[in-house]
């Protein structure tokens, strides 16, 4: 998006209950800046747009999650976590993956540094914006 | 191009195969695992015929000559790209000079026989009846006929289109689709023309026991061991047209599963067939694994094939929703 301050989702209402048909998706939820709009396939109701809730506090070594899945710590084809309280990252390297229907995202460290804790459980359902992994940056 | 720095025994060229070619004579060959294919080929960007290289043993290392987008497939392995760890069935992105070593895994690996490599552009060898795939058997396709070594350049060629951003990987199949009895990984096999004339212990043996895959199995074809099968009868057979998946049993009473460079007739009994849809979880086994027949029918061989379908379909439809998009 380049001007998400002027894009309403309001006025892509239309394009969002067709994409959500089109999908095998049951809901859709959108938040943004200015308020947040949810779509329920079948649902008889739409929420209003309501107040959005506080703003995340800027953590430079807190990575959240880029979308929408399922957390997991470890590649499903091997046991080894991908980052392991204690050890250290290099900017850039997966600490952790999100599950969405076929695919798997590496979810990667935003700096070098030390993995603090892994803050989300395991297989959790996250959406965006959630904390998953805590990291110590290098100074 | 890539260059093979190091190479094992058997690694090969291969796409999805020589379709269309047996009424000649001519063997499928291709990927032995064709959704591990299917899906590396995905990652990258490639279109459905795109050839990659299928990997029996490791260590593999190749250096990339120039930048290249690649995914390593199949069966997990250890993936290192100039020091830093590749996840597996996940699009990575390797810069002019970069080397790729693939070795084998560090914990104990219960599954999995054969690793691909697939690199966007695939792996640009001369098109053979239709196919890039090596048939080793007749020597042809593939690079010069031939199982590869350390040395071989491989000419790429052009990436189709913008690939899927790097970090981007897929569910696999073995963990989508997975399918065991009892523990034991499974294969669904229709019971073939001549399965009613084995004794009735023998089917008992042949449904319900477990089968081992023996050392004396390869491209051309899985030797199992376990109870031996006795005809009703001794059965002579004219040599017929035999598909890959066809369940053999020879004299000694051991059954042969035909692979993808099996040779297009044979003249043995047929007590089953490994459904098309199952082929690549018998790839996957590797020797001395155990696995089972499970019965399966007409629908069920179809309703398999669609389940695998659409895995490739599910994935070609999310990876679509990441490619980047021209500015809007």
């Amino acid at each position: 998006m380049t001007s998400p301050r002027t894009t309403s989702p309001l006025t892509r209402i239309p394009d969002l209950a067709a994409w959500l048909a089109a999908s095998g998706l049951a809901e859709l939820e959108l938040r943004g800046p200015d308020g947040q709009v949810r779509l329920v396939r079948g649902g008889q109701a739409v929420a209003a747009p309501a107040a959005p809730g506080p703003r995340p506090k800027p953590a430079p070594g807190l990575v959240r999650s880029p979308g929408v899945g399922h957390f997991l710590t470890a590649h499903p084809l091997r046991a080894e976590p991908l980052a392991a309280p204690g050890e250290r990252v290099a900017a850039g390297q997966p600490v952790g993956l999100l599950r969405v229907g076929s695919l798997l995202l590496a979810v990667t460290a935003p700096c070098a540094g030390t993995v603090i804790r892994v803050v989300a459980p395991e297989g959790a359902l996250v959406g965006y914006g959630d904390p998953l992994v805590d990291i110590r940056p290098e100074a | 191009m890539i260059r093979l720095l190091a190479c094992g025994a058997l690694a090969t060229v291969q796409d999805r195969g020589r379709l269309g070619a047996l009424r000649w004579g001519v063997g499928v060959a291709g990927a032995m695992d064709a959704p591990a294919l299917a899906g590396g080929n995905l990652l990258v960007g490639n279109p459905d015929d795109a050839a990659g290289i299928e990997i029996q043993v490791l260590p593999l290392e190749a250096r990339f000559e120039s930048e290249a987008v690649f995914a390593v497939t199949g069966a997990d392995c250890t993936a290192v790209l100039d020091g830093v760890p590749v996840l597996p069935w996940t699009v990575a992105r390797a810069r002019a000079g970069a080397t790729l070593r693939l070795d084998r895994p560090a914990a104990f690996r219960p599954w999995g026989a054969r690793t691909y490599l697939c690199v966007a552009g695939g792996i640009d060898v001369p098109v053979v009846l239709g196919s890039r795939a090596t048939q080793l058997r007749g020597a042809i396709g593939g690079l010069e006929g031939r199982s590869l070594q350390a040395g071989d350049a491989l000419p790429l060629g052009r990436p189709a289109g913008d690939p899927p951003p790097p970090g981007t990987g897929l569910v696999p199949p073995v963990l989508a689709l997975p399918l065991a009895v009892g523990g034991v990984p499974a294969l669904r096999v229709l019971p073939a023309a001549e399965h009613d004339r084995y004794t009735t212990d023998s089917l008992a043996a042949f449904w319900g026991e477990p089968w081992r895959v023996t050392p004396q199995s390869d491209r051309y074809g899985f030797r199992l061991a376990g109870s031996t099968l006795v005809p009703l009868a001794p059965m002579e057979l004219r040599s017929h047209g035999i598909v890959p998946g066809v369940i053999q049993v020879p004299h000694g009473g051991q059954p042969i599963i035909q692979m993808c460079d099996a040779q297009p007739s044979g003249g043995y009994p047929k007590i089953g067939t490994v459904i098309e849809a199952d082929l690549w979880r018998l790839a996957q086994a590797p020797i001395g694994a155990r696995i089972r027949f499970v019965e399966t029918d007409w629908d069920g061989a179809l309703a398999a094939r669609d389940a695998i379908d659409g895995w490739l379909e599910a994935a070609r439809r999310d990876l679509s929703c990441l490619r980047p998009r021209s500015a809007a």
